[in-house]
């Protein structure tokens, strides 16, 4: 009975070609163009940690120190893969060569001119920003909270985007000043 | 629009970082030219929790197949209703509009690869959302099948929608067969968006007004509560033919008055309310506190069929003119998970959450009647409950681990205990019973009339019942990369029911990136679904119409009743499943991605609703069923689903004049049945064709679309956001016949008229495309994946405070 109906049944279509005509046009169309995809979410977080120093004013006699370099420190897990290395190497912040510092604990942190602060460092947020209060660091961090615990900027996730909140008090506090197109943008 | 030019030079500096060129010194000038407000604009790669119980993954290196479909998507749809819309984004995702189908036109069944709505994990935030109380019993793709109604929802509270599409049941325990929908709420405080759609069909029914207001609320440490609150109100539509038989009895004058479409076929009249909310408040720097849930409110009203003038069920001193019963459901969906979660101080993650769930189906139905009552008949019915309910604890531990390898293990543990109940309450008196009222007139005049309601009989005091079981689970799941190009995942998952027994289950998974452009996966697991308790004990009398027109009784039994033990039915098994997928990723250049995933799942003892057995089958002793056929569920049939999904995105920029981003997706599937169908001896050799009758098997094989293709186009610059789609439905089975591939064109226009208002107008089927009717009676297939409404326009406005 099933194979009578089967019978009574159209058979599957043959290949539709109209449709893998549409198919390659469709895919030609779109290589003809430059196209951009969306981008790695860690690489572009590398990328504003590189950034946001152009936003942010040192005080004098850190920006005007001997200081051969421009140090970014990663404390705790690093995330970031290869991107900073990539980034950053032979590239210049404040007209001081960048570099790269990973480290584990926040006693290690006294040349550090940005201080990404990883999640993994969550449970002892208080205590880092605790020990580095008054210091001229730019702290960044998306940890939750961040800047209700007087960290400076925090990255967090909307849609696939990333937004910033900055504690600007927070800051001044560190001796550290945020440009007001930046506070404009993250208001 | 300058996005994707700096996404084009953050990437070509990453890649030119890798060939340790000297040059990127330029493309960081070039950042440092553009605003940072253009570089937090950027769209950053999508991310899925589901599948993974560590880290959220990047879909383009995830292990097994992912789909995210995001709330800005799902925005520029005019749907108002998620299983549309998962049906506009991925291809062999099925939502076909039942109608005349009792409770099933008001909880439509969706698929997923051809295979039933209970074989497909549903998730929200990660927390297992409960299913409906409906089991579908009529002739409608899902028969025999209950599942989540994810119209209980509102849209604007869904941050995104991930689907899985691969068997996990070894990772999330029952159900996961097909695959799993995670719905991730909206999370933060920063949107208070009001939204108000309006529209209607080409033809002027079907009139759709729908509002919602998303609100959120900042707490400390940026803790959040926000809330959804919609209401829907939609009317009915309707393409029934004109009834062109005769209504009244012979030399009734009546006969030559003008005929008329009495009866309905299309969508039902639903009003809904829907409520969500989600919310987070840490506790402590390592607590937190966490509670969602969603709440809903339908009224539903669909016709039953049009009982003639000179129909024996008609009580002509009531309706001279015949009547259209109407079966108007209240139904009533809640979900509420509260837990917390946090870390200790050696690293292990810890989440300890209860969920409960519940759905409450009120069948009513008006304009009606119960002949037996003769003239003194009431018109509305209370015919009774169906109601479900779950209760869920789990508890998810997680660490890592290094024990040496390339990099840390992921190990996560997890603990679940579930309890569900499942009853079902008598409806009024009046709506079932027998009141003794014979036929009052016409050529039948003294012969017993039908009891209970017409449209809908109540369930009577015999149906009642109340049924329970309870679920324990356990779980490991290990994650790692195990050399640079190579990570894996096993998982395995020991579950324990207390009306079946334990099932254990394990799933392996790998990636391989053979080079940076080219990433090989593939998994294999197996799966089970444990019965529902609807489908152990349900049991019910319902009117179905035959092929001929006339109406017939029948019994729907539970399987350990009398009747069932005598006819063989035995208690039910879980169904069982093995799978395996395999495909690429391939990554030609950082702004192309192309992929291709095969899939192969075989499903053993499969549940499946028998046809009308009756005292006619020459091999049933006509003693057990004395006046009416019965039906009940039986692990008849072991099947194989196989098939394969291309996907593609694009993304074009034109500067400062927009952008334009392509997708476009294929899926191919073909359902089959593996060996014969098992049938209790009693049945003879009729029984294989009582299981899986030639419809059944029609439905099971060719019902659905084997393939479907969407192809999207969107395009958008500061002001103005315009989506295009083309659709292909593949051909489909019903009633014998095979309607061709239909086509369908949607269009969604949006404009930003300032800063907090944004409107847009759109059509769905610009072309009214509409699928073949049945050669046999005219009508449209009810199987029709796409339904039958023709063209439908809207507006929608969008205010943000």
């Amino acid at each position: 009975m099933y194979n009578r109906w089967l019978v009574n049944i159209k058979p599957n279509r043959p290949i539709n070609w109209h449709s893998v005509l549409l198919w390659v046009i469709y895919l030609l169309v779109a290589l003809i163009f430059t196209p951009a995809y969306a981008i790695d979410r860690e690489q572009h977080k590398a990328t504003l940690l590189g950034y946001l120093p152009n936003y942010v004013k040192w005080p004098e006699a850190i920006a005007d120190s001997e200081s051969s370099s421009f140090n970014i420190c990663i404390l705790g897990e690093n995330t970031f893969k290869g991107f900073l290395e990539s980034l950053y190497n032979h590239k210049f912040i404040k007209n001081k060569p960048i570099k790269i510092y990973y480290i584990d604990t926040i006693e290690d942190s006294s040349d550090c001119h940005l201080l990404f602060i990883s999640l993994s460092k969550r449970k002892r947020i208080s205590e880092i920003l605790a020990f580095i209060k008054g210091k001229p660091i730019l702290t960044i961090s998306e940890i939750r909270g961040f800047v209700d615990k007087r960290g400076i900027i925090q990255f967090y996730m909307k849609s696939q985007k990333v937004h910033l909140k900055i504690n600007n008090q927070a800051a001044i506090e560190q001796g550290l000043k945020i440009s007001s197109k930046l506070l404009a943008i993250t208001r | 629009m300058k996005n994707l030019t700096i996404i084009t030079i953050i990437s070509l500096s990453f890649a030119q970082s890798i060939l340790n060129t000297e040059t990127l010194a330029n493309e960081i000038e070039q950042l440092d030219n553009t605003s940072i407000a253009d570089l937090l604009d950027i769209d950053t790669d999508v991310k899925a929790n589901v599948g993974s119980r560590g880290n959220s993954v990047n879909l383009l290196e995830a292990k097994v197949p992912i789909d995210v479909i995001t709330a800005e998507q799902m925005n520029h749809t005019g749907y108002t209703e998620l299983s549309k819309i998962l049906q506009r984004f991925v291809p062999g995702f099925n939502f076909p509009r039942a109608s005349n189908n009792d409770g099933t036109d008001h909880i439509r069944p969706f698929t997923l690869r051809g295979m039933a709505s209970d074989q497909i994990l549903v998730l929200v935030n990660g927390k297992r959302l409960h299913s409906s109380s409906l089991l579908h019993v009529n002739g409608s793709i899902g028969r025999g099948s209950i599942g989540v109604d994810l119209n209980t929802i509102p849209l604007h509270s869904i941050e995104r929608v991930e689907i899985l599409r691969d068997g996990a049941a070894a990772q999330y325990g029952s159900d996961a067969i097909a695959g799993i929908i995670n719905i991730i709420l909206k999370s933060g405080s920063e949107e208070k968006r009001l939204t108000t759609t309006l529209g209607q069909t080409y033809s002027g029914d079907g009139a759709l007004y729908q509002t919602d207001i998303h609100y959120g609320i900042a707490l400390p440490l940026d803790g959040f509560i926000n809330a959804t609150a919609e209401f829907r109100d939609r009317s009915h539509t309707n393409h029934a033919l004109i009834d062109d038989e005769q209504l009244y009895f012979d030399g009734d004058l009546n006969n030559n008055n003008p005929i008329h479409q009495n009866n309905r076929q299309g969508d039902p009249d639903t009003q809904d309310f829907l409520l969500a909310l989600n919310s987070e408040l840490p506790l402590t720097d390592d607590i937190l506190f966490y509670l969602h849930g969603t709440l809903n409110y339908r009224k539903s009203e669909a016709g039953a069929f049009f009982r003639r003038p000179k129909d024996n069920r008609t009580v002509r001193g009531i309706y001279p003119d015949g009547f259209l019963p109407i079966i108007a459901p209240k139904i009533m969906d809640y979900s509420a998970t509260t837990g917390i979660n946090g870390e200790m101080k050696n690293g292990l993650t810890w989440d300890l959450s209860h969920t409960i769930g519940g759905n409450h189906l009120n069948y009513h139905v008006s304009n009606s009647l119960n002949t037996s009552l003769g003239l003194n008949s009431p018109r509305d019915f209370d015919a009774g409950i169906l109601s479900s309910r779950q209760h869920i604890t789990t508890l998810d531990l997680f660490k890592k681990v290094n024990l040496g390898l390339k990099e840390a293990i992921n190990i996560a543990v997890g603990f679940e205990w579930r309890y569900e109940n499942f009853a079902t309450n008598a409806g009024e008196e009046s709506s079932y019973i027998q009141g003794g009222v014979p036929i009052l007139d016409g050529p039948n005049t003294g012969d017993k009339a039908s009891s209970g309601a017409q449209g809908f009989g109540g369930f009577t005091i015999e149906n009642e019942l109340e049924e329970d079981r309870h679920n324990f689970a356990t779980y490991l799941d290990l994650e790692t990369q195990l050399l640079d190009q190579l990570s894996i995942n096993i998982a395995g998952r020991y579950e324990y029911f207390s009306d079946f027994g334990s099932s254990i289950n394990g799933k392996f998974s790998l990636a391989y990136q053979v080079v940076d452009t080219l990433l090989l996966r593939g998994s294999v697991s197996t799966g089970f679904r444990a019965p529902s308790l609807q489908q152990s004990y349900f049991n019910n009398t319902s009117t179905l119409r035959n092929v001929n027109g006339s109406l017939d009784i029948l019994e729907t039994l539970r399987v350990n009743s009398s009747i069932a033990q005598e006819l063989g039915a035995t208690s039910l098994k879980p169904e069982e499943s093995q799978h395996f997928t395999a495909g690429f990723v391939y990554k030609p250049m950082t702004n192309l991605s192309l992929s291709a995933d095969y899939f192969y799942t075989k499903i053993d003892n499969r549940i499946i609703f028998s046809r009308n057995i009756s005292s006619s089958n020459s091999s049933i002793n006509g003693d057990i069923l004395a006046l009416i056929p019965a039906r009940f569920f039986s692990n008849a049939i072991d099947t194989q689903t196989q098939g394969y999904d291309l996907r593609g995105d694009y993304l074009i920029d034109f500067e400062e004049k927009g952008e334009l981003k392509l997708t476009a997706g294929y899926h191919y599937s073909k359902n089959s049945l593996k060996g014969a169908v098992r049938s209790p001896a009693i049945l003879g050799a009729e029984g294989s064709k009582i299981f899986l009758s030639d419809r059944d098997r029609e439905r099971l094989e060719l019902g659905q679309p084997n393939d479907s293709l969407i192809l999207m186009a969107q395009y958008k610059n500061n002001n103005f956001d315009g989506v295009v789609k083309f659709i292909k439905a593949g051909a489909f089975s019903d009633q014998q016949e095979r309607p061709n591939s239909q086509w369908l064109v949607d269009i969604d226009l949006s404009y930003q008229l300032h800063s907090n208002f944004n409107v847009a107008v759109g059509v769905h089927n610009l072309f009214e495309s509409e699928p073949e009717r049945n050669s046999e009676d005219g009508e449209f297939p009810r199987s029709a994946p796409y339904g039958y409404n023709g063209g439908f326009y809207y507006c929608r406005l969008a205010a943000d405070f």
